[in-house]
């Protein structure tokens, strides 16, 4: 069989069933704006019957905050959508470059971060040290605090290391694709 | 004219054009991973259709966001092994199955090529989908057709 026939066949393969595609589609949409309007709604009725009983309590304070919360990550994620639905609308050469660029930011990013903390650490250790010497901390607020800075330190560490960890490979896999457009 | 709305766009689209994306999933993804892939395609291009300018054809715009997500899909994804498919007996399905077992070992971006040039569009359309150039596009043809010849002989 030669390649002629090969290319024949794949024209001819019939098209896929749309109804399903576009049922599937919507379905998944709807999903995932019904949780979306159902928390929304929810809130505000919470919070309306709060005020309306002139209870004060953290909750009713909790509320809007947890709103405002949601309306954050919604606002963030509508941005980022943007961004994605820009790279994906490019021509695939451009698109692969923003992505490669956008990768590189983030390296970058992560790398001021690693700098920032090797910077304040000594400094912290520092600065507990001349309170410590001043008499201003007792021995049990220096081991506490340096154990909360720690973890704080240690916790950014991890997640500077795992994303690094998911970025690197990212960036070699796009460079190599890139490298083929030459 | 008012304009179409989203999801009558959308399902028209999907009724003229449904089978690209199913060819790209198929093209990048394993056959365990096809329908992850599938689904994500589908919803890239819900996501990109009110960004559609009818300056270019429906069908490349669909090929450029697919192709993109798909891309963008292999970068994130760790390799799986992949599963034995199982075809269907009749011959138009082992040579497509063949063909796309040998597509599936080319590299990234020649997996797009001949994806576009086997749906028979034009090297101005795949320039455009792909954003080289149409001299630079022959000549990877001409090289991917030969491999793909000795690939399956």
């Amino acid at each position: 069989m030669n390649l002629e026939s090969y290319e024949a066949a794949w024209r001819n393969q019939a098209a896929p069933t749309p109804a399903d595609l576009a049922r599937r589609a919507r379905r998944a949409h709807r999903g995932r704006f019904l949780i979306l309007g159902l928390a929304t709604v929810n809130t505000l009725v919470a919070t309306g019957v709060a005020i309306a009983n002139a209870s004060f309590s953290p909750l009713t304070l909790a509320l809007p905050l947890l709103a405002l919360g949601v309306l954050a990550i919604l606002i963030r994620r509508q941005l980022h959508l943007r961004q994605a639905w820009r790279q994906s609308t490019e021509a695939v050469a451009d698109a692969l470059h923003l992505s490669l660029r956008e990768v590189d930011q983030e390296l970058t990013s992560q790398k001021t971060l690693g700098l920032y903390a090797a910077l304040t650490v000594p400094l912290f250790a520092v600065l507990l040290y001349q309170l410590h010497a001043a008499g201003k901390m007792n021995q049990n607020a220096v081991f506490s605090l340096s154990l909360m800075l720690a973890g704080v330190y240690l916790g950014n560490a991890a997640r500077i290391w795992y994303r690094r960890g998911q970025l690197l490979p990212q960036r070699d896999h796009l460079q190599r694709v890139i490298a083929q457009l030459r | 004219m008012p304009t179409p709305p989203r999801l009558a766009t959308f399902e028209a689209w999907l009724l003229q054009n449904g089978a690209i994306l199913h060819k790209i999933a198929r093209a990048y993804a394993t056959p365990t991973d096809r329908d992850d892939l599938h689904q994500d395609l589908l919803l890239a291009l819900w996501d990109a259709l009110p960004f559609y300018r009818a300056e270019a054809q429906p069908q490349t715009f669909i090929y450029r966001v697919a192709l993109n997500r798909a891309l963008n899909w292999t970068r994130t994804r760790r390799p799986h092994v992949p599963l034995p498919d199982l075809p269907a007996p009749t011959r138009d399905t082992d040579q497509l199955d063949q063909l796309y077992a040998a597509i599936a070992q080319l590299p990234e971006l020649d997996r797009s090529l001949i994806l576009l040039h086997l749906d028979g569009l034009t090297y101005a359309e795949i320039a455009q989908v792909l954003g080289l150039t149409e001299t630079n596009i022959g000549a990877r043809l001409t090289r991917l057709r030969q491999r793909l010849k000795e690939m399956l002989t």
